[in-house]
């Protein structure tokens, strides 16, 4: 009776092509006439906004690469080798730059002691009379009639060179901005510091295409890079930095606490990783902000960057592109996209590490 | 809770037997069925409750009945439950009793309530407050929603042991897990009330999303059970059983007390005429009912209606009644919820005497038990009218429902047939499991939560799946890797699916600097284009101007004694065709159509009648989405104009297009409302006449989609109701070819036109061999 002259075969994919369009529309960041911020986002990554010359340009760089880097292998555009665990394989980049410890020697972190509003009980004009009757750190106020059993027990942690407790003390008393956190970070040696950050498919639950992370060895900086150069290397990316994470003591980052922390977070628990790390997570952007906020236009790194650490970058890609990027890559299997997110990843890492040497120096 | 014999019956049986005896109401009333009074059944427990909760059921002299009791010891069991007890049966302690009992002895355990509306979540927040006051439980209830302020949401995923959500809320953390995950590892219970509001589309998707949530449990090493509260149903133990994939015991025999009960029909058409409109007979029901002090809800089919009715009641009980304008309220969304919250307290304390709600006010929301329910219309499904008819008859008086007809098919097919009503089974709750669109769209979701893999995963969303996720691989949707299937799309895949369809593009309606409520865009073009008369709370306003830009509508109030109407144009552009066939000779076709709809003109009406006609500026709305069409051969067309004429031929078109979008939800189960039609004498390029039914949602959701498979069907359910519908003018009525969603104000219909193209489309001996 009927004819049926199907053209849609039990079609999925005609209605995964539909997603794929349904997908794609959905944009996480905003192109924009100017270069100016709505002051309300500076900081917000629910809302990236992309001057639309910053996206031209950026286009025109994907183009470039893809032509500059035709046919070239992984090994030529990024010295490294693969690393395999229980996961799988992904690809490790090294890369060591110079970098002065010499600023620790200084024993800066003494200074902590001259907080006097770490002990209960001392506020801003508390501190202010102490400070006038001559009390000028921790240690003084041990004779103190009214602190000195607060002030013995802090010496007591300090001396001792108990991390955990004095963390636990600060995290009561101070905010997040307090210039004392950044002293407290020297009293473990440099090689226990991790600087990271993450470059990702999206602001969240998407994944993650390049873990770095920069520890301090003599007077080098060596930057790990874990490439995921598809998918199914994710994994095996987030065991390795969890791996490599794992004894140390400080976690630096930059916007590190919202965004690349918690992320790192939700894909070990995606893939059922457990993480044994138990860093203290130092975020250099409240440090940033709480210094410079007067007397900058905004705290992203890069402005950071260019106004305090006097460095200027080429050739790079923006942050809310990276995904465009990747999957230029994926699609083309040519590595040339991906040579902007690695530099610019390896600047990160660089600058977050003078930075907060900057900070420590103030 | 306890039942006091002594009542006051009289002011409600004097009522009845006023109207029952009266000569104008007596011939419209076209069934009186009585449901009879019901004392109380009670049962011990087995065992007893822990002694927070036996001390505080003490303490408030709470007996239980025996349905709640089934609820408990069922719970005790490990048994998931689905409950199908009517409103006001004492639901909500069937479902708390369990859960406070397991979290009592449990310190860490903690439990999920899922509302389908934030008012009904926050009804519920208030009631788990008080009894963790007075047990002692500590539980810490909170609401878990859009509105959530971010500052408090680490809170309540760390420290609230009953999280309260709603199916939108639900969809869009599930992703977030890892920040729930001493929630999800110590989850004993899932509570899911108005579970019935889950079924078609909305309910196919909620399906999915309970996929997701049950392998997120998995993950995190829990198996909670599950109690539903659901309207009746046909079908509860397959629907529960669709939704959550679990057999669920069925509780149903409601053994509280109910008071007698008296349903009427009440047809104001019997007579083929209607001498006054549903909505007159609704009004001069409701100002006797108040007039008797009786305490009565109205039930209407639109929001415009409900606030025209409250307008037009309090003016009409001011000036013929002791009844105070301040007694009558009227009830819908869009309004601020502490507004609503004082109409709730205003019937609950009985300072309200009468109120005209939608059916917002159909969900469980407690506003106490009412004397009298009206319905100005049949609501469109018998749950509604369930739902709606339990307002009434819960407190210590004899109450009343009465259910007025509108003129169109269905609800005078109700009118003559009262068994198939009170006797005959309730609706089937239908779940589509198998939804290409929908499965797919989680099938991304649930990859981005955790990497599908094992067997389970198959099961839950069936056997498809590996045949979507290697479609999505090839296009970088997702990627195979050792773990599993991995989500790696640019866009939030959440984002992606939309459970509802309804945009984000909403218009705030300001008057004075004050925000009425927000529109969406679609609404907003409808009620509250320039020039509109737009109603809130009983006020009217009449809009100055709409700033698309801003998405701001300002409004003026402004007292008129007319009201809008605005007229919209709709064209359709065929993008693809991806099916065709030729059916019983007929030429069907399914595929992707663009439709652009613009609003070109409103009109000002007054009692049904076009005082003028204004022409209307706004952007198009266009959107794309899938259609069945058929063609109709230049053959028949001549034939038809030859017997008559052009405009008979236009209008016939248009009216079967109409009565097939009427029939539609019999066969694809859907709303009305869900589908759009569009037909067209000449359709570019074949020139031929076409007819267009499509999904009303953005991109297609496979309604038109199956209605292509039940074409034939469809067709000729279509013929009957035309050839049987007994009105005699060529403009048609609701019945048959008049749509009470016709952009076109129904204009341009032809009765005789419609019924001889169908004719000739079905009359197969001479159309058979005549293929395309």
């Amino acid at each position: 009776m009927e004819k049926d002259n199907r053209k849609k075969p039990d079609n999925w994919s005609y209605v995964a092509s539909k997603w794929k369009k349904s997908v794609l529309s959905l944009k996480e960041y905003l192109l924009t006439d100017t270069h100016e911020q709505p002051a309300s986002s500076s900081f917000s990554y629910a809302s990236l906004h992309l001057p639309m010359q910053d996206y031209t340009h950026a286009t025109q760089l994907k183009e470039k690469l893809l032509l500059q880097y035709q046919s070239k292998c992984c090994d030529e555009v990024f010295p490294g080798e693969i690393c395999t665990n229980d996961y799988g394989q992904c690809y490790h980049i090294v890369t060591r730059m110079p970098f002065s410890t010499s600023f620790v020697q200084q024993k800066k972190w003494e200074q902590i002691l001259e907080h006097l509003e770490l002990i209960p009980g001392i506020g801003p004009i508390t501190r202010q009379k102490l400070h006038e009757e001559g009390y000028g750190s921790i240690k003084d106020l041990c004779a103190h009639s009214r602190f000195q059993t607060s002030a013995e027990k802090f010496m007591n942690h300090f001396e001792q060179g108990s991390l955990h407790d004095l963390h636990q003390w600060m995290s009561q008393r101070l905010h997040r901005s307090h210039p004392a956190w950044v002293k407290l970070m020297t009293m473990s040696p440099p090689q226990s510091w991790a600087f990271m950050d993450i470059e990702t498919l999206g602001l969240f639950s998407r994944p993650i295409i390049l873990i770095g992370a920069g520890q301090v060895e003599d007077n080098e900086l060596v930057i790990h890079q874990w490439l995921v150069r598809d998918i199914e290397e994710e994994a095996c990316a987030l065991m390795e930095y969890a791996q490599w994470v794992q004894d140390k003591q400080f976690l630096v980052t930059f916007n590190g606490q919202r965004f690349d922390i918690p992320y790192l977070q939700d894909r070990w628990s995606y893939y059922g990783i457990r993480s044994s790390s138990h860093c203290y997570s130092l975020d250099m952007l409240y440090h940033s902000r709480s210094k410079w906020k007067q007397t900058l236009p905004n705290c992203k790194l890069q402005t950071i960057e260019q106004a305090i650490l006097h460095k200027q970058r080429s050739e790079d890609a923006p942050g809310a592109l990276v995904p465009e990027f990747y999957q230029a890559y994926l699609q083309t299997g040519n590595l040339g996209p991906m040579v902007p997110i690695v530099t610019h990843n390896q600047v990160d890492i660089a600058s977050l590490a003078e930075l907060s040497v900057k900070l420590y120096e103030q | 809770m306890s039942n006091n014999p002594f009542s006051n019956q009289e002011p409600m049986e004097a009522f009845l037997h006023k109207l029952l005896a009266d000569p104008w109401h007596q011939p419209r009333i076209s069934h009186v069925e009585v449901m009879p009074e019901k004392e109380a059944e009670y049962v011990p427990l087995r065992r007893p409750l822990p002694d927070a909760l036996q001390t505080w059921l003490e303490r408030f002299r709470i007996r239980l009945y025996v349905h709640q009791v089934e609820a408990l010891e069922a719970f005790r069991e490990g048994k998931d439950i689905i409950l199908t007890t009517p409103t006001s049966s004492g639901k909500t302690l069937s479902f708390n009793l369990p859960v406070l009992e397991a979290l009592s002895k449990d310190p860490q355990g903690t439990a999920l309530y899922l509302y389908p509306a934030k008012a009904l979540s926050f009804d519920q927040l208030g009631t788990l407050k008080s009894m963790e006051k007075e047990t002692g439980i500590s539980i810490r209830p909170a609401v878990y929603d859009g509105d959530t302020p971010q500052s408090q949401r680490p809170g309540i995923r760390k420290k609230s042991r009953i999280v309260l959500t709603n199916p939108y809320e639900l969809h869009m953390i599930l992703p977030w897990h890892s920040k729930w995950s001493s929630f999800y590892a110590h989850l004993k219970a899932v509570i899911v009330d108005e579970a019935h509001t889950y079924r078609g589309v909305f309910g196919s998707h909620m399906a999915m999303v309970f996929r997701r949530f049950q392998r997120i449990c998995k993950f995190y090493g829990s198996n909670p059970q599950w109690i539903m509260s659901s309207a009746t149903l046909a079908n509860p133990g397959e629907f529960s059983k669709k939704l959550i994939q679990k057999d669920c015991h069925w509780i149903s025999k409601d053994t509280s007390p109910q008071r007698k009960k008296t349903f009427l029909l009440y047809n104001p058409f019997y007579d083929g005429i209607g001498l006054t409109t549903t909505h007159d007979s609704a009004k001069e029901l409701m100002l006797g009912l108040m007039e008797h002090d009786l305490q009565s809800i109205c039930f209407t089919t639109s929001r415009k209606m409900a606030e025209w009715m409250g307008m037009s009641l309090k003016e009409l009980a001011e000036r013929k009644t002791k009844v105070k304008a301040s007694q009558i309220a009227s009830y819908r969304s869009g309004y601020l919820p502490e507004d609503r919250r004082l109409i709730e307290q205003g019937l609950k304390e009985k300072r309200l005497l009468g109120v005209v709600s939608t059916n917002a006010l159909e969900l469980g929301i407690d506003i106490g038990s009412l004397d009298c329910v009206l319905m100005s219309g049949y609501p469109g499904t018998q749950i509604s009218t369930w739902q709606q008819a339990g307002r009434a008859g819960r407190g210590k008086k004899d109450a009343m429902v009465c259910l007025i007809a509108f003129q169109n098919p269905l609800d005078q097919f109700l009118m003559d047939h009262p068994s198939s009503f009170f006797e005959k089974n309730h609706e089937h709750a239908i779940v589509d499991l198998s939804n290409p669109y929908i499965v797919s769209g989680h099938l991304l979701c649930a990859s981005a939560e955790i990497p599908l893999n094992d067997s389970s995963d198959k099961d839950a969303f069936g056997h498809e799946t590996w045949n979507i996720l290697e479609e999505m691989e090839k296009i970088h949707l997702i990627r195979k890797t050792p773990s599993g299937w991995v989500y790696m799309g640019t866009g939030r895949a959440t984002d992606a699916v939309s459970l509802n369809q309804i945009g984000s593009n909403t218009y705030r309606v300001l008057c004075g600097g004050k925000t009425l409520e927000q529109l969406q865009q679609g609404q907003a073009y409808r009620e509250a284009h320039t020039g509109a008369v737009f109603l809130h709370m009983n006020q009217s306003y009449v809009v100055d101007r709409m700033d698309h830009e801003k998405k701001v509508i300002y409004a003026e109030p402004a007292q008129v004694d007319y009201y809008t109407e605005a007229l919209k144009e709709v064209q359709l552009e065929v993008m693809g065709t991806l099916s065709s066939k030729i059916c019983h000779g007929i030429p069907v076709f399914f595929g992707e159509v663009f439709s652009n709809e613009s609003f070109y003109a409103y009109q000002q009406k007054r009692y049904d009648k076009v005082l003028s006609k204004m022409p209307l500026n706004l952007p198009d709305l266009r959107f794309e989405t899938q259609a069945v069409w058929f063609e109709i051969s230049l053959k028949i067309k001549e034939d038809v104009v030859k017997l008559v004429g052009e405009e008979g031929f236009i209008g016939g078109l248009h009216g079967i297009e109409h009565a097939m979008i009427g029939i539609f939800p019999f066969y694809v189960l859907c709303d009305r409302w869900d589908v759009g039609g569009f037909s067209t004498p000449q359709f570019y390029p074949s020139m031929k006449p076409h007819i267009f039914i499509y999904d009303g949602y953005q991109g297609g959701i496979g309604l038109a989609e199956k209605a292509y498979e039940l074409f034939f069907d469809i067709l000729l359910a279509s013929y009957d109701v035309i050839r049987k519908c007994k009105c005699e003018n060529e403009s048609g009525c609701p019945a048959c070819i008049q749509s009470p969603k016709c952009g076109n104000a129904n204009q341009m219909l032809h009765k005789s036109g419609a019924l001889i193209i169908l004719e000739k489309l079905l009359c197969p001996k001479k159309e058979k061999e005549r293929e395309l």
